[in-house]
């Protein structure tokens, strides 16, 4: 049985790192300096005259658009991947995934509808789309993304939930076998942990409520820790039952 | 009968035998006649059954052996903090997988609210054309997209 626990959570603590690891993909795609710096000596390239000046910046502004649209495909991607394959525990939760991901998926088709659209574009029309998909950007970067790190994050958790309600069913179950529960101080122990834990499932049903309310990041982010944390003091509990016990039954 | 048959007669009698037949159906009848004939034939059940009761009996013995040589800790093995959930090494690692899930949380928390800010200045256009109306400074800052869009939309 230990082994077997310490293999399953060894498991889950490579995963949550593969998780995080998994957003860091394509930084070259994502990167602007050289473009940048290419932008910057076309405007300063005083061989060019005003024409041929203006058909360079052209030709890389159209390129940037074009970069930026990769680079946000390749962030929704990451983005899907990251609650696309967790399992999901309720109906509500695989419905607040349906529509992170429709989210996801309306940003991206709107994208690349835009990518047909820029062999066409003049450097007026270059900095138009530019302030539109920063609309659009926008609302990946300041609430889709906050929401899926939060919905993934959450589920992610929904494990360590369900461990940690199984532990205080096994720990009661010892401490019935071994005829501890008559004992004040054990007993009592064990009911902050039952506590501790039902405070626990309550942070962690509000972060989900306020999920899927759509509820800012600022809100939903620390109601998720203070379940973590509440979890956290449950188990502090569970190791002061096991040092009482050993105290009590010599090993 | 004269005192002289008497002797005889008991000599006599000292060699009387039932009946075989006679005996084997008696016992038959007092231990359950079918049982008793199917217990002498071997079936492949009574091999198995022996068997068996061969293997526990050294198993057992082997046990005992490891036992008395304190090969085996039978308390260490069958100890309640091994058996329960109340194992500290188990306990543990759980525990660490909480602790790391708020750690990540933190980390992203900072990241999405370092992700929402501007990652470069943006500054007013250096030309009154707005062909060239980006200024960066590519050398000491990181354009992300979101800049990159700021830049061109200026």
């Amino acid at each position: 049985m230990r082994r077997a626990l310490l293999f399953a959570f060894s498991l889950l603590l490579g995963s949550l790192f593969i998780g995080r690891v998994a957003h860091a993909a394509s930084p070259d795609t994502c990167d602007f300096n050289e473009a940048f710096k290419k932008l910057e000596a076309a405007q300063n390239d005083q061989s060019l005259d005003y024409s041929a000046s203006v058909k360079a910046q052209l030709t890389i502004r159209k390129d940037i658009l074009r970069q930026v649209i990769a680079c946000n495909h390749d962030d929704i991607v990451a983005l899907r991947a990251k609650i696309g394959t967790l399992q999901t525990p309720t109906d509500a939760a695989q419905r607040l995934r349906d529509q992170l991901l429709a989210a996801l998926d309306e940003t991206d088709n709107y994208f690349a509808s835009q990518s047909e659209k820029i062999d066409t574009l003049g450097l007026r029309g270059t900095q138009e789309m530019a302030a539109d998909l920063l609309t659009w950007r926008a609302r990946i970067t300041d609430q889709t993304t906050g929401q899926v790190n939060d919905f993934s994050t959450w589920l992610t958790n929904q494990d360590i939930f369900t461990t940690a309600h199984a532990r205080l069913t096994y720990i009661s179950q010892t401490m019935e076998r071994l005829k501890l529960d008559d004992n004040d101080d054990l007993s009592g122990l064990l009911e902050d942990a039952k506590r501790n834990l039902a405070t626990a499932d309550n942070d962690n049903a509000r972060a989900f409520e306020a999920m899927a309310a759509f509820e800012p990041t600022e809100t939903v982010t620390p109601l998720i820790k203070d379940s973590l944390e509440t979890l956290s003091k449950t188990y502090q509990i569970f190791f002061e039952i096991s040092d009482a016990v050993k105290k009590i039954i010599p090993h | 009968m004269t005192n002289l048959e008497i002797p005889k007669s008991l000599k006599t009698l000292k060699l009387l035998r039932a009946d075989e037949e006679y005996v084997r159906r008696s016992r038959l009848m007092l231990t359950g006649g079918a049982d008793l004939r199917a217990a002498g034939r071997p079936t492949w059940w009574k091999i198995m059954m022996q068997g068996f009761q061969v293997a526990a009996t050294v198993a057992l013995a082997g046990l005992l052996v490891l036992v008395l040589t304190g090969s085996f800790s039978a308390w260490n093995n069958l100890s309640p903090f091994r058996l329960s959930s109340l194992d500290p090494a188990a306990l543990r690692a759980e525990a660490q997988a909480i602790d790391l899930q708020i750690h990540l949380t933190d980390v992203g928390y900072t990241e999405a609210k370092t992700a929402a800010l501007p990652t470069v200045n943006v500054s007013a256009p250096a030309s009154t054309s707005s062909a060239s109306s980006t200024e960066p400074n590519p050398s000491s800052t990181i354009i992300d997209p979101t800049a990159a869009l700021e830049l061109l939309a200026k």
